[in-house]
């Protein structure tokens, strides 16, 4: 039932539910106006935009937040897209809750703010690709104290006032222009352009590293075809990220909840959007997951998640050898060294490409892992702060791994040390396990509930040389027997 | 030629076929072959990357391995593409019901990388009309369907992985044509390969590796 209304939804459904009660209130009387702009758009818009009217269909249902959303701020995104790449500033503005009608998003805003708060209190980056996303001079103070958006929200409005504005002239540009959703001229705000060099500005600072140097600053002026695609390539990201969440964890409780579901579509597409480089990609929602179960902060979270993208982020780029590649030829050639038996089985059923551990690598073994062990996600959180995870490696770690052998029955080998095999007894890998998961209708998925946490040791452990633990081991999950195989490889 | 007796795994069988599910994310790929392999039907997570199953089927008295490949509906890794077409015997196009861009992509988009990266000139194509469990969302209509179907030459269906309507038969429809083609029957490359390799004492040597996709 969520999963109907959700999967079509899109992140507007979502954010626009999140911040229903506040639009209700200011704005209802909009509400008939809104559904005949969005038929409108429905029909209006051909092909590469219908799924505007799919989205409209849903929101007309639930919430005037939503109307909004699909008929006019969706051209939001061309303009800010237009004018910049940038990140937590505008993370707030793209958002679709934050429309036109600045009956928008306060929490949005408030969430966006606090992330700076936040980050600019405790946190202290490494200097890797994301420059200084706070280095905002003055309104940092004023940015601050908006922390608490239901008390402050009169003023938070007022701020996203005057952001928005230099937005919406370029907005509405490309609407009229191009899609003939928006016709709200009478909710043209005021110019405001003042804010428009303090943006640019902001965009030459904020942008994670390499993203592709396009021109994207006059995008918006250009109008035409250009900021039209890019709408619709936006918003076809949007709908892939909430396709996605709605189906990540679901076994989990935590995850019925809606709200959270919102959660995770919003920092995936704030990530999306300051990342262009590499956008959306699928596996990004596992990987995020930890944090929105573990933070109740929307920014912890998203900063824990581009944490572990800087580490990850070459596996999701569009072009050439992804870094996922190299790990799995990398994989192969230790397997070789390593393992000779593996690797002639492997050679033999013709699995050179090892196809079967992209997954493993790509999305850190969420799927072979269990959730239920919160201790994975603690890992994950640990590895932010570099006393807690020593903290854990001393008390915790070495009873999991004594644990892991007694209770999995399997074989377990671990190599360290650039494979000088610190432990080499039980080296005899269990290729019957091996041999069933490749060959048999097993399913490949495991959801079994596994103590496997032991096996981030060294994974969280930050060293410079290269670890790779390989665990074969099979466990029971009902009726079936998963082998569970597990590679893992760390080239920190 | 067949793999006749081949020891893939443990269970002989008279050809190997690889399919391939292709189409947009969460259309219901992994879903339906959840379906067709197991008889549960729950929901599962984004896939990534690909997923194997692999599923003995008596077909005409044949013995047959099928190898169904289920990959990830974001179409991001070309070079992981490759792959997955490689030697394909079957293709399994999946669109969702309910979602009209999900059908328009598959000729916009998906019919192209077959084009693109099929080896196997003759390799057979179904398309599926998937979640038809949800008539009231329905968005694009059977006849739509077989219209398309038509213009790219494969079978056409209708199936629910939720209700299992129709699940068996999609691939029970695309087995029986695989068969019907001779030249599918001698290019299993997965049979090929073994019996390269079987030849080979020195299995391990490097050589292999050029096998990589």
């Amino acid at each position: 039932m969520m999963l109907s209304s959700v999967g079509t939804g899109i992140l507007a459904y979502v954010v626009g539910s999140k911040v229903m009660h506040i639009r209700m209130s200011s704005k209802d009387e909009r509400r008939g106006e809104a559904k005949v702009k969005s038929r409108q758009a429905s029909i209006d818009t051909a092909n590469k935009l219908e799924y505007y009217s799919v989205w409209n269909n849903n929101c007309t249902e639930t919430s005037y937040a939503c109307e909004r959303e699909s008929s006019s701020d969706s051209g939001e995104l061309v303009s800010v897209r237009g004018s910049t790449n940038s990140a937590a500033y505008d993370s707030s503005c793209f958002l679709p809750a934050s429309g036109p009608y600045n009956s928008g998003s306060p929490e949005r805003e408030g969430e966006a703010h606090e992330s700076q708060y936040v980050a600019e209190s405790y946190f202290v980056f490494p200097p890797l690709p994301v420059r200084d996303l706070f280095d905002r001079g003055g309104e940092n103070e004023e940015e601050c104290s908006v922390h608490d958006f239901e008390r402050s929200r009169q003023q938070n409005t007022r701020l996203q006032d005057n952001r928005m504005h230099s937005f919406q002239i370029d907005n509405n540009i490309d609407l009229n222009s191009e899609i003939e959703i928006v016709r709200d001229d009478d909710h043209k705000p005021v110019v405001g352009s003042n804010n428009q060099d303090y943006e640019k500005e902001i965009v030459n600072i904020l942008r994670i590293s390499d993203a592709p140097e396009t021109p994207l600053l006059n995008a918006a002026s250009q109008g035409g075809a250009t900021s039209d695609d890019r709408v619709s390539e936006w918003l076809w990201t949007l709908h892939r990220i909430v396709v996605d969440v709605v189906r990540t964890d679901g076994h989990l409780e935590f995850y019925e909840d809606k709200k959270n579901l919102a959660r995770m579509s919003d920092i995936l597409a704030v990530y999306a959007w300051v990342d262009p480089a590499t956008g959306y990609c699928q596996g990004r929602s596992d990987l995020l997951s930890p944090f929105v179960v573990l933070f109740e902060d929307n920014a912890d979270a998203f900063w824990c998640f581009e944490m572990v993208l800087r580490r990850m982020r070459e596996n999701f780029q569009m072009e050439g050898p992804t870094g996922v590649m190299k790990q799995l030829q990398a994989l192969w050639h230790i397997l070789e060294l390593t393992d000779r038996e593996m690797f002639a089985h492997l050679s033999r059923i013709g699995a050179e490409s090892l196809h079967f551990a992209f997954r493993m690598l790509m999305v850190l073994f969420r799927r072979e892992l269990s959730f239920h062990e919160t201790s994975d996600a603690m890992m994950w959180a640990a590895d932010f702060d570099e006393s807690l995870t020593c903290d854990l490696e001393e008390n915790c770690l070495e009873a999991l791994v004594l644990q892991l052998p007694r209770d999995s029955g399997g074989e377990i080998k671990e190599i360290t040390e650039n494979g000088n095999g610190s432990s080499n007894d039980g080296s005899q890998m269990k290729h019957g396990n091996m041999e069933q998961s490749m060959s048999e209708d097993t399913a490949m998925k495991s959801a079994s509930a596994y103590p496997f946490c032991g096996l981030t040791r060294n994974f969280w452990s930050r060293s410079d040389r290269m670890q790779i633990i390989t665990v074969v081991s099979s466990t029971k999950n009902g009726d079936d027997e998963l082998p569970v195989s597990v590679w893992r490889q760390f080239l920190s | 030629m067949t793999g006749s007796s081949s020891k893939g795994g443990n269970n002989s069988y008279d050809y190997s076929f690889k399919i391939l599910l292709i189409g947009d994310s969460g259309v219901g790929k992994s879903s339906i072959l959840l379906s067709f392999i197991s008889n549960s039907v729950h929901d599962l997570s984004p896939t990534v990357g690909v997923d194997f199953k692999i599923k003995m089927v008596n077909v005409g008295g044949k013995r047959l391995k099928l190898t169904i490949w289920d990959t990830a509906g974001q179409e991001r890794f070309g070079t992981l593409m490759s792959s997955y077409y490689r030697g394909a015997h079957g293709i399994i196009l999946v669109y969702d019901v309910t979602r009209r861009e999900t059908f328009t992509n598959l000729s916009d988009i998906w019919a192209k990388e077959v084009e693109l990266y099929s080896t196997n000139q003759d390799c057979i194509k179904v398309l599926i009309g998937n979640k038809v469990d949800k008539d009231s969302e329905r968005a694009v209509s059977r006849e739509e369907g077989m219209a398309l179907a038509e213009e790219h030459k494969c079978s056409f269906l209708e199936c629910s992985a939720k209700t299992r309507e129709n699940v068996l038969q999609c691939f029970k429809e695309l087995i029986v044509k695989i068969l019907e083609v001779p030249s599918l029957l001698e290019k299993g490359p997965v049979i090929i390969k073994q019996q390269i390799l079987k030849q080979k004492p020195g299995y391990q040597a490097p050589h292999n590796g050029g096998c990589c996709s």
